[in-house]
C-alpha cells in the first residue's frame, strides 16, 4: 500500500511540474517582496484558482520597463509620475490605487542638521550640506528623493549614491551617520539593527501610494493568442481578488 | 548599442582593475608560498587540508561578502576600522576569494613537477631553498595560470563587492555592481554594453599575461 501511495504522490508531483497550470508574472517593488507582505495572499490565490504566480522583485523603474516589454502581467509599483506616463503610453489596461506605505526621513540620533519634527521640504533644505544616503537606482524611493529635493529647491550636496538596494543603503546611512529617506515598513523592520531614528514623518508630502497595473499583453502570434487570453483573465482575477483582500483588512 | 563613454565609466573600469588587481597580487603573496609548501612538504592530514583548499576555491562569493560585512560593521570587533563600504573592504573580501584559487592551482602545478627534480637538485648539494626554487621554475606556467585564474575569479564576481562595497557612485562602484544596477533599473542596453566592456578589458589583460609568458619562455628554458 505504501508503495502505491508513493507512486501516486510521485505521479501527482510530475503532473503538477509539467502540468497545465497557467502562470501569471507579477513584478512588485522590492519592499513588498522582501517584507513577504504579499505571500499569504499569493498562496491563497494559487490554492483557490489553480494559477501559478511568479512574483519578481523589481524597483518601480525596472518593473515599468519590464511592463513596456510585455514581460509581466501585473505591476505593483510606487512611482505615481512613472505610472501615469506608463498609462499614457497605452501600456496598461487599468490602474488601481493599492496600499499606502508612507515615507519617513531617518537619521543619526545626534541630528546635526536639526531636522527633527520639521516638514519634509524644510528638512531637505536643512540637510543640504549633510550626508544623505541615496538609493540612486530609479526605484520609487529614489524618485521620491528627487521629487522632494526639487520641490524644496535644493540640491543635496553630500549625497552618498549607494545603488545596492534598501537594506545596504540603510546600513550605509548607519555607518556614515547620514540621513535617509525610507518607507516606514522597511524602516521598522530594520530599526533594531540600526542606530538611526525616525526624525520627520507624517507630512502629506511623504505619502507613498502603491498602484496595481494590469499590463496590456503585447501582440502575439496566433499560437500564443489563446495563452495570452488565459493569462490576462488570470491577471484580472488576481488584481480583483488582491484589491478585495487589501480593502477588507 | 549605446556605450556610455563618460568619465564615470572610465573611473569605474579603473576602480575594478585596481580592486581586483590589488586583491590578486595580495592573494598571490599568500597563495604561492602556501600552495607550493603544501605540494612539497608531507605531513599527517595533508589530504584533508588539500580537500579543504579545493572546497575553498569554489566558495560562494556572497558568503564571503556576508562574512566580511559582519566582521566590519560598526558593532563588530573590527568596526573601529571604518572599512565597510570602502574599497579596502572590497579588496579584503576579494583576497579571501582569490587566495584559495591561487593556492589550489599553485599546489596542483607544483605537485605535477616530477619529484626527482627536487631530489636531483638536493643531490647536487644545493640548499633546500635553491631546490624549492628549481621546482617552482619547473611549475612556472602553472603559476601564471594560477595568477590569471585568481584575477578572473575576482574581476568577475559581484556578490561580495556589492555587499561590502555597497556600489556607491564615485567610491565603491565597480563594473560588475554597475551592471547589476543598470539591469535592475531596466536599462538593459547599458548593462549589456558594460558587460561587453568588462569582458573586453578582462581579455586584454589575460592576452597580455599570456604574451608575457611566451616572450619569456625561450630565455627560461635555456
Amino acid at each position: 500500500m505504501r508503495t502505491v501511495a508513493g507512486w501516486i504522490a510521485i505521479a501527482a508531483l510530475l503532473g503538477a511540474a509539467c502540468g497545465s497550470s497557467e502562470s501569471i508574472i507579477v513584478a512588485a517593488g522590492t519592499t513588498l517582496v522582501d517584507s513577504t507582505f504579499l505571500d499569504p495572499f499569493i498562496e491563497k490565490f494559487e490554492r483557490e484558482t489553480g494559477y501559478d504566480v511568479k512574483l519578481i522583485a523589481a524597483g518601480s523603474g525596472e518593473g515599468l520597463e519590464m511592463g513596456r516589454r510585455g514581460e509581466v502581467d501585473v505591476l505593483i509599483t510606487h512611482d505615481p509620475a512613472g505610472e501615469e506616463q506608463f498609462m499614457a503610453e497605452g501600456r496598461g489596461i487599468q490602474r488601481y490605487p493599492f496600499i499606502r506605505n508612507d515615507f519617513l526621513i531617518a537619521g543619526p540620533p545626534g541630528d546635526s542638521a536639526g531636522i527633527r519634527g520639521s516638514g519634509a521640504l524644510e528638512a531637505f533644505r536643512r540637510m543640504k550640506d549633510s550626508p544623505f544616503a541615496s538609493r540612486d537606482d530609479q526605484s520609487g524611493t529614489h524618485k521620491k528623493e528627487q521629487a522632494l529635493a526639487k520641490a524644496a529647491g535644493v540640491e543635496l550636496g553630500k549625497r552618498i549614491r549607494v545603488g545596492a538596494g534598501v537594506a545596504i543603503t540603510l546600513r550605509a546611512a548607519d555607518e556614515r551617520r547620514a540621513y535617509i529617506l525610507v518607507d516606514s515598513m522597511t524602516f521598522s523592520h530594520f530599526r533594531p539593527t540600526l542606530d538611526l531614528e525616525p526624525l520627520v514623518q507624517g507630512d502629506s508630502l511623504l505619502a507613498n501610494p502603491y498602484s496595481i497595473i494590469i499590463v496590456k499583453p503585447l501582440r502575439e502570434d496566433s499560437s500564443g493568442a489563446n495563452r495570452s487570453a488565459r493569462r490576462s483573465s488570470g491577471a484580472n482575477l488576481f488584481v480583483s481578488m488582491l484589491l478585495k483582500e487589501a480593502f477588507h483588512r | 548599442m549605446i556605450i556610455p563613454w563618460d568619465p564615470q565609466l572610465i573611473e569605474t573600469v579603473l576602480r575594478s582593475l585596481f580592486v581586483s588587481g590589488s586583491a590578486t597580487l595580495l592573494s598571490l603573496l599568500v597563495g604561492v608560498p602556501f600552495g607550493a609548501w603544501l605540494a612539497i612538504r608531507d605531513f599527517r592530514g595533508k589530504r584533508i587540508v588539500v580537500a579543504l583548499l579545493y572546497t575553498a576555491m569554489g566558495f560562494p562569493t556572497v558568503a564571503v561578502g556576508l562574512l566580511v560585512m559582519m566582521l566590519l560593521w560598526r558593532s563588530s570587533p573590527l568596526g573601529g576600522l571604518h572599512w565597510l563600504y570602502t574599497v579596502k573592504a572590497m579588496i579584503l573580501s576579494q583576497v579571501i576569494i582569490a587566495s584559495p584559487v591561487a593556492a589550489g592551482l599553485v599546489h596542483a602545478a607544483v605537485d605535477a613537477v616530477p619529484k626527482r627534480i627536487r631530489l636531483t637538485a638536493l643531490g647536487l648539494g644545493v640548499s633546500r631553498r635553491m631546490a624549492d626554487y628549481a621546482v617552482l621554475r619547473e611549475a612556472r606556467i602553472g603559476l601564471l595560470v594560477a595568477a590569471m585564474a585568481a584575477f578572473g575569479s575576482v574581476i568577475s564576481e559581484v556578490g561580495s563587492v556589492m555587499m561590502v562595497g555597497g556600489n556607491i557612485a564615485g567610491e565603491t562602484r565597480v563594473m560588475t555592481t554597475a551592471i547589476v544596477q543598470e539591469a535592475r533599473m531596466g536599462r538593459f542596453d547599458t548593462a549589456v554594453a558594460l558587460s561587453v566592456i568588462l569582458i573586453g578589458v578582462s581579455f586584454l589583460i589575460h592576452l597580455g599575461l599570456t604574451l608575457l609568458n611566451w616572450k619569456k619562455s625561450p630565455e627560461w628554458t635555456s
